[in-house]
């Protein structure tokens, strides 16, 4: 049985930013198969009744940046984390557009996924930029190697029903493996196994579950 | 300057159980100092008016704790509606306040002791708000009679009750909301302060050292 891992996120998530850029490292470093599986934090929060860290207390929001900062340093992520950027886009406007978006990519050229996902990161955690505009989440999916073509098509795309569903069904499929938050890791193991690992600061275990050694934070793999 | 690592923790969070054990052995790695400080958790709570947990949230960490401790070889007995029973429903001011007054009296004990408290209520299944049990622990670690009895009557007292609102003050302080709470003093003598025990390998990084594994011989 092959063993693999798969990446429930959302590009409003820093966290799921570090763990999206570790598992691709992990790919290299443990030849092991990585699927990227885009869904809503939105609709995960609203089915399981979590709050966003940042809301539990004001005293935990306050620490969330200084957090992210010594993460981002540590495994060379540039994330100038701005909050007032952040909540503008999280939690008034969201990112429904942008996951539709990467959903309707996905479908049609999986092969640019990881880049697209990466540039939209980059957009929005590291230069603070609006990914609820189109404009915005087009000039990351030209970074990321998309034709005008391709990136009109898929801002049309991303309105259809097929893509959707597909996003609905990413983050139904990770509501029902018990997710309350992102990044959602699914780790499946030598026996077909799968173990659901929330966070992504669980390398070791999810290492201990495949039978890998936790090779640290795998700076040197950076595609960054 | 002293590399140090604080830990503020509390009997009623199994994951400050995983961080006190840990603190143990990686200060014993990294030969760095070890400042212990009970607080009292469900006063950080209290202050912050923290949203609890969702239920998913909570069937989660049921499977978080059992894989963190297998990984780190933490003994942990299967029965978290005996833990939330007691922590939760009943607290842990009691098992807080005999911890501080042997702080109080005998520092240097105190690592111990916490440990044993640690096994009673994790390991062995003991409700450590029952004076007996905690006598037991206290027992266990080579005080004398007298002295445990001591600490038990000081429990009550004014400067023992101060001194634990006190560290969960100093918690609060130092921009804690849960435990446990890790504050990190650096080469230059700056602390940094960390929630869980999810963040060792960039402590290892702030204290210069080689990020060590789980370093699985127990030390409980």
């Amino acid at each position: 049985m092959a063993e693999s891992i798969e990446v429930y996120y959302d590009v409003v998530s820093p966290y799921s930013w570090l763990a999206f850029e570790m598992a691709c490292r992990l790919r290299e470093a443990w030849r092991i198969s990585v699927k990227l599986k885009p869904f809503f934090l939105g609709g995960v929060m609203k089915a399981s009744g979590n709050k966003p860290p940042a809301l539990v207390s004001p005293t935990k929001g306050m620490h969330l940046p200084t957090d992210i900062a010594r993460l981002a340093k540590f495994y060379g992520i540039p994330i100038n984390h701005n909050p007032e950027n952040f909540v503008r886009v999280a939690f008034s406007k969201g990112t429904l557009g942008a996951m539709r978006f990467i959903t309707a990519v996905d479908l049609c050229c999986p092969e640019k996924t990881e880049e697209l996902s990466r540039q939209l990161w980059i957009a929005f955690h590291s230069q603070g930029k609006d990914i609820t505009e189109d404009s915005v989440i087009s000039e990351a999916a030209r970074k990321a190697g998309l034709t005008d073509k391709c990136i009109e098509e898929s801002l049309a795309d991303s309105r259809s029903a097929t893509t959707k569903n597909r996003l609905v069904s990413y983050t139904q499929e990770a509501i029902e493996g018990g997710a309350f938050g992102a990044p959602w890791i699914a780790v499946t193991d030598r026996s077909g196994k799968k173990h659901m690992v929330f966070g992504s600061d669980r390398w070791e275990i999810i290492a201990d579950l495949l039978g890998k050694d936790y090779p640290g934070p795998l700076r040197h793999l950076s595609k960054l | 300057m002293s590399k140090s690592i604080k830990l503020f923790y509390d009997f009623a969070s199994p994951y400050s159980y995983i961080g006190f054990e840990l603190a143990k052995r990686l200060t014993t790695a990294w030969k760095v100092d070890l400042h212990l400080r009970p607080m009292l958790l469900g006063g950080i709570f209290k202050k912050l008016k923290s949203a609890a947990p969702s239920d998913p949230k909570k069937v989660y960490t049921d499977i978080d704790l059992k894989r963190l401790c297998r990984y780190y070889h933490i003994p942990m007995v299967d029965n978290r509606a005996f833990f939330v029973q007691v922590a939760i429903f009943k607290g842990t001011l009691i098992p807080m306040r005999f911890i501080t007054a042997i702080d109080m009296k005998k520092p240097d004990i105190t690592e111990q002791v916490s440990s044993a408290i640690y096994r009673a209520f994790y390991v062995k299944e003991q409700d450590i708000n029952e004076i007996d049990i905690l006598r037991k622990a206290a027992l266990s670690c080579g005080l004398d009679a007298q002295f445990v009895d001591q600490c038990v009557s000081d429990m009550t007292s004014d400067p023992v009750k101060n001194r634990l609102r006190n560290f969960t003050d100093e918690a609060l302080d130092s921009g804690c909301f849960g435990a446990p709470w890790f504050v990190i003093r650096d080469e230059r003598n700056v602390d940094h302060s960390f929630f869980g025990s999810e963040r060792i390998n960039v402590m290892a990084d702030i204290l210069g050292k080689e990020y060590p594994g789980p370093i699985r011989q127990s030390t409980l």
